[in-house]
């Protein structure tokens, strides 16, 4: 019997991820999912501590993720620069804490210094008190052709 | 990748709740904001060892006052994959009957017709050369038993 082809989207593949690891729990174990189980997906991940008393705090960017002016590990979430795709997905921690479940978005925006399309999924991860201790994002992207403008003849 | 989500008009956002039923109740799964993606993320729950068995996807209004509205927008329970086989066992069914009454219709309209004649049989050439060959050897029979009653007589 032959395998079933992977699955094309980078959101769909997370999920999955994210449903097989929470097994029955509400939400999976902080420790059940590490960027080394996202296998080649791990450059376009982002892990966040919403526990540091400072505000949520990147625990880890990746690779894919990381351009000049990119917030880097260990950034605060608020210091990011509007201009990538990272800070764009991650402002919407939030609505991810307070309703408990993934949440995906997608939308037009800068990253690079390129306009881009981009859809991204953040997912919660917990303690064993069910308390949501970090958020686990990925992301992807692909640019925007430039619209030149011209004059109507 | 889709397209960004439309936005709501008159100042509100709009958001595409995923629900699983599980233990009597709806249960909200993920949040999306695009259509096509919740769709995608509710038809990926109903796949896989740890599949739900009905999923729903409601697109969620909710305005500037507080006010919310929400409508579904996909839905598969074991009762809609029921109702979709059931339908297309109707048409299947409804094909046939039709099929069925066209064919006792013709029949009864042509039932007093008399019968069709036979169609003249087609000689081919195949045909002609043997009805020459039987006269040819007919003909040669003839004459042989003409001459062997002329030699008796002598």
């Amino acid at each position: 019997m032959s395998n079933p082809a992977p699955e094309k989207r980078l959101v769909l593949r997370m999920l999955d991820l994210w449903r097989k690891a929470r097994k029955d729990a509400p939400l999976p174990h902080a420790s059940d999912i590490t960027v080394a189980d996202v296998g080649a997906d791990a450059g376009h991940v982002y892990l966040i501590d919403v526990l540091d008393p400072a505000g949520p705090r990147y625990l880890y960017v990746g690779s894919a993720l990381q351009t000049p002016g990119s917030p880097g590990s260990g950034t605060l979430v608020a210091d990011g620069s509007d201009e990538t795709v990272l800070t764009l997905t991650s402002r919407h921690w939030r609505e991810i804490v307070e309703r408990h479940v993934p949440v995906t978005r997608g939308g037009i925006g800068r990253h690079a210094g390129r306009s881009v399309l981009y859809r991204s999924i953040m997912m919660p991860l917990a303690d064993a008190s069910g308390r949501i201790t970090t958020l686990m994002g990925a992301v992807n992207w692909r640019a925007l052709e430039e619209q030149h403008g011209t004059a109507a003849e | 990748m889709a397209p960004p989500p439309s936005k709501g008009s008159g100042g509100s956002t709009r958001t595409y709740e995923i629900q699983r039923y599980s233990g009597g109740r709806w249960m909200l799964d993920s949040v999306a904001d695009d259509k096509e993606m919740a769709v995608a993320v509710a038809k990926s729950l109903t796949s896989g060892s740890r599949a739900a068995s009905s999923v729903r996807v409601m697109a969620v209004q909710q305005f500037d006052d507080g006010q919310f509205s929400e409508v579904t927008v996909y839905r598969s329970t074991p009762i809609d994959d029921h109702n979709a086989e059931a339908v297309v066992r109707k048409l299947k069914v409804e094909d046939e009957v039709k099929a069925f009454r066209e064919q006792r219709d013709f029949e009864r309209k042509h039932k007093d017709d008399p019968p069709p004649a036979p169609k003249p049989r087609k000689k081919g050439r195949f045909a002609d050369f043997i009805l020459a060959l039987q006269l040819a050897f007919g003909i040669g029979l003839t004459i042989t038993a003409i001459q062997m009653l002329r030699i008796v007589m002598h």
